[in-house]
């Protein structure tokens, strides 16, 4: 014989699956922080850096005049020109534009995260602009190589940055890292909560309206307003903490 | 589907997605501007193919109503994202057609309170996680225990016809195999099961015997106790689509539903007295010689028996009982017979009655008289409630009388077959069904339930003593997607898993078996019933090693002669195989009886149907008909709908539809409380004041757990040969319940989660 029950446990439920992985990296960042609290405090400040250059870089592009604007928008991956002569059978063919293109963008954002990798945030905004102009294979090519070349514990640790800015953890983080002692950089324990918090990516997939890609939006031609739509919300994908401001 | 990946990679992962996100929005910009609205459709498809290509998708069949229609499901691993036409040649019965719960009703899949690990009750009776291992072994030793002292007929378990049919072949094989009770029964006790007897015993074969083609091909269309386009809205496309075209529908029914307006001619009926106008109709054939003589002769056996019981069914007396007026009858009659090709259509306003099975019985006669049946066009079809009740419900046989393929139980060379293939003995005792189960129980003649996929908690009729009879069981076991309110009286909860996460499967209403395959991986720690069945039946001191389901199917093939050329190999390659399928060479059968019937003649064995009532008539403390049904936004007790967002805004709670005059004389207008009282128990309800039902009838639907319409409804009458409730008739008094009344609330209301 058994009463009736409605209270169930939640770990048996598909709520608490959903919400075990943020449990679990938040755990993880505690341990993590009591290992590595100084390290991460400087890396906080360097990402700071990083906002500002960021938000330089976006006034630069707004601001841009006609011709860098057209610059920018023929560059960034042909697509305006594809539009503008697009006849009946080349909108079947847009799809395999997007998906060439999309290849391309997805390695030219590798540029620009190798760049901040290598601690070069002061120079972004013009990186920006010359990213724009960077999109060729051979550049794109020579870019990714350098990154390759690049893996060092350094790398590790700014991509813990970057996942808890994308958490939104990062100030209260911050916070407690100050209070803790310098402890030395095991690169193990880093990799093991890199795993952790790597897996943290599936809260954060929903991106967040343009906001700034409105701000951009009166400007005169469709072609400048894609442009630096495309440009905005780029620099957006590496500058999460302003778009959660 | 995206891989997940840790670290850098998982952030340039995100990243690509992104930059892809970002091109699409330079090119909405740009072509906003530039570009026609048909080349915008056609970058829009080009765009929306090649984001599907990242999806899981598979075509399978609904997991709602028994019509079973096919389309594609798109996921990303944790949810169903849409859902969308297959190839047609995949989807016989629906085409492009889907309704609004096949379409949207996916939102319990990934719902909060999914159960996705084993619960088991902690030493002060509440519910704690527990392992499979906790879990199951608990369970073993819980029916084991009973088996041990009382016998294994001390045991029953309730099948799902939400399963698939393959999972419903080992849940009997189960109970008589392993527990040793033929006490297995399933939904189809509360809904069509008279259909299953009154048809078997006329025809054969307890199934539609028409395709769902002849609903667009038949000259004529009699629909009875069917809210078609609610319970069942894409035949009722079909139908439509059929009058639109020059077909005529008759509809007879207590209530004036969406399908009468379709109608040639709409009859209101008083609720009760189906066998009556029935019986009414094959008089007038009979005695104005309109009956196809050549059918009867050739084809059928006991006309002499049925022209003399249906003498007694005057017009007027017809009209006195049912209140159908004589012209009525004579107008439906010709339009009968002047057809050349008719199919009679019902759902549960024929079947749930202490006397369903004489209403099928008349309805049965009805179509032989007038020799419709086994021709393009014709046929008797009642349409099924659970997407698969006829093929898990029923065909496979979970059910105390037959073993899979109807074969009876009884039978000593049958059983003999059965009990060498599963290596156990098997009494030649018919078991309990199931609402005689919670009445055994009582008795203390069943002690412990599996019940699985079946909230009985709500959906046997007079809930008050279900709820008691539950709590009173030594042991209960509940398998389920969610602790449901059945569950909630359980010692052991199992998770299992939806229809898309499985493969298997499911037989429609017009017997074609159709595939069911599985979309995403299984949520948490569920696990598909089959498996759990597997894995606790070795615990029980069994060896069953299957593989997959396509597996259990050859077992079923081996044992089940109608299903004997249905493989998911074969299933897949034609888009479907209707039963009977002899062997691997058959091609299946689109519609029963072209040649003969199923019987021992060969011929439909007519037999009179004399006058039948209802169990409990009203009288001058219950003056008013209670009828119950289905609306087209929910299903069955909401365990589905009810956690879909959309659908709970469109119809979020219970009611009672009232007559005018009736509403009046309580002095209700609509959205005003209402008691409703009977013999069992009374609810208290928002009034919905319409014409569609009689001044003395009152209709409510049967979703929602919070009132609970079976608190009024009788656990005790009962279909002498089928054991099916009452559920579409029960005596009822009416109250203004005043301002200061609240809806009725269950004791064992669902409160957690999303719900």
């Amino acid at each position: 014989m058994a009463k009736p029950s409605q209270s169930v446990p939640t770990t048996a439920t598909n709520g608490e699956r959903k919400n075990a992985i943020d449990e679990e990296g938040r755990a993880t960042l505690e341990n993590a922080l009591g290992k590595h609290g100084a390290e991460l405090a400087a890396l906080v400040r360097s990402s700071d850096e990083l906002d500002n250059a960021l938000t330089t870089a976006i006034l630069v592009a707004a601001s841009a005049d006609d011709e860098e604007v057209e610059h920018i928008t023929d560059s960034a991956s042909n697509l305006v020109a594809a539009a503008d002569g697009l006849s009946t059978e080349g909108a079947a063919s847009l799809a395999t534009e997007l998906g060439e293109n999309a290849d391309d963008l997805s390695d030219s954002l590798e540029t620009v995260v190798t760049l901040q990798r290598e601690g070069h945030v002061d120079d972004l905004a013009a990186v920006a602009t010359a990213f724009s102009e960077s999109l060729s294979p051979a550049e794109v090519e020579e870019l990714a190589t350098m990154l390759e070349a690049d893996g060092s514990d350094l790398v590790e640790a700014l991509d813990v940055v970057l996942t808890l800015q994308r958490e939104g953890d990062l100030e209260a983080l911050v916070d407690t890292a100050r209070t803790l002692s310098e402890i030395d950089l095991d690169p193990d324990a880093v990799d093991g909560m890199n795993r952790f918090l790597g897996a943290l990516g599936e809260a954060q997939r929903e991106t967040e309206p343009m906001g700034l890609l409105g701000a951009v939006s009166a400007l005169r031609s469709a072609d400048a307003r894609a442009g630096l739509g495309y440009l905005v919300t780029l620099l957006k994908a590496q500058g999460r903490r302003i778009r959660g401001r | 589907m995206s891989d997940e990946l840790d670290g850098v990679a998982g952030y340039m992962q995100e990243a690509k997605q992104q930059a892809l996100e970002n091109v699409e929005h330079v090119a909405e910009g740009v072509a906003a501007d530039t570009l026609s609205e048909g080349k915008l459709f056609e970058i829009a498809q080009s765009i929306g193919d090649k984001r599907l290509e990242e999806l899981n998708v598979a075509d399978t069949t609904c997991g709602y109503c028994a019509v079973g229609c096919r389309f594609d499901l798109y996921s990303d691993g944790e949810e169903i994202l849409a859902a969308r036409p297959t190839a047609e040649e995949d989807a016989p019965v629906n085409g492009i057609s889907t309704c609004v719960k096949g379409k949207f009703g996916y939102d319990f899949i990934n719902s909060n309170d999914r159960l996705t690990a084993p619960l088991v009750r902690d030493e002060h009776g509440e519910f704690r996680e527990a392992t499979w291992d906790e879990a199951l072994t608990r369970v073993a030793e819980g029916l084991g225990g009973i088996k041990e002292t009382h016998g294994g007929e001390a045991l029953s378990v309730i099948a799902s016809s939400k399963a698939t049919n393959e999972e419903n072949y080992l849940m009997g094989k189960f109970a008589r195999q392993v527990l040793g009770t033929n006490s297995v029964d399933n939904c189809n006790r509360l809904c069509h099961s008279s259909t299953v007897a009154g048809l078997a015993q006329t025809y054969g074969y307890g199934a539609a015997s028409i395709s769902t083609d002849d609903l667009e091909i038949a000259d004529c269309i009699l629909l009875t106790g069917s809210n078609t386009t609610e319970a069942h809205p894409v035949l009722a496309t079909r139908i439509k689509q059929n009058v639109r075209d020059g077909a005529d529908l008759l509809v007879f029914d207590p209530r004036e539903i969406q399908i009468a307006e379709y109608a040639d001619q709409y009859t209101q009926v008083n609720p009760g007295y189906d066998a009556v106008w029935i019986n009414g109709i094959t008089r007038y054939i009979l005695n104005n010689d309109l009956q196809d003589d050549q059918f009867v002769e050739a084809r059928t056996n006991g006309i002499e028996d049925v022209r003399e019981s249906v003498q007694e069914f005057t017009p007027e007396r017809v009209e006195e009982v049912t209140g159908v007026p004589p012209e009525e009858i004579a107008s439906a009659a010709e339009t009968i017979a002047d057809a050349d090709a008719c199919v009679f259509g019902w759902t549960l306003g024929l079947t749930e009655h202490s006397h369903g099975t004489e209403n099928v019985l008349a309805m049965a006669n009805l179509a032989a008289v007038t020799g419709n049946l086994g021709k393009p066009g014709t046929g008797v079809s009642p349409f099924r409630g659970q997407n698969n009740v006829q093929g898990g419900g029923g065909d496979m046989g979970p059910l105390p009388d037959n073993f899979p393929g109807y074969q009876d139980v009884a039978d000593d060379e049958i059983r003999a077959k059965f009990e060498d293939a599963w290596d156990c003995e098997i009494s030649g005792e018919y078991g309990y069904y199931t609402t005689q189960m919670f009445l055994a129980a009582d008795d203390d003649d069943i002690k412990g339930m599996y019940i699985i996929g079946e909230n009985s908690a709500l959906s046997e009729p007079g809930v008050n003593h279900a709820e008691d009879v539950l709590a009173d069981l030594d042991f209960l076991v509940v398998q389920d997607l969610f602790v449901n309110e059945t569950a909630q009286y359980a010692d052991v909860v199992l998770p299992a898993c939806s229809f898309v996460e499985k493969t298997g499967t499911f037989t429609n209403t017009d017997r074609t078996v159709q595939m069911v395959n599985k979309v995403m991986e299984p949520k948490g720690d569920s696990r598909p019933d089959w498996k759990i069945l597997q894995d606790l039946a070795n615990r029980m001191g069994r060896n069953w090693d299957y593989d997959d389901t396509a597996e259990i199917m050859e077992e079923v093939n081996s044992l089940t002669p109608l299903y004997g050329g249905i493989s998911h190999e074969r299933v897949e390659a034609n888009g479907g195989l209707q039963w009977p399928c002899w062997d691997k060479d058959h091609p299946g059968t689109t519609r029963l009886y072209a040649e003969e019937f199923n019987t021992e003649s060969g011929k439909a064995e007519l037999q009179g149907v004399g006058y039948s009532e209802p169990a409990e008539t009203p009288d001058d403390d219950y003056p008013f008909t209670l009828t119950t049904g289905r609306v087209l936004y929910q299903y069955h007790t909401g365990t589905m709908t009810h956690r879909e967002e959309g659908i709970m805004q469109y119809t979020p709670s219970d009611f009672v539809e009232i007559h005018p005059d009736t509403a009046d004389s309580l002095g209700v207008e609509s959205g005003d409380l209402v008691t409703l009282e009977s013999r069992r128990g009374e609810i208290v309800v928002p009034a919905q004041v319409t014409d569609r039902v009689g001044p003395d009838n009152v209709f409510v639907p049967i979703h929602f757990a919070e009132s609970a319409v079976n608190r009024l409804t009788d656990e005790e009458h009962l279909d002498p040969a089928a054991a099916t409730p009452e559920f579409k008739f029960s005596a009822v008094r009416l109250r203004a319940a005043g301002p200061e009344a609240e809806p009725t609330a269950t004791a064992a209301e669902t409160t957690m989660g999303d719900d």
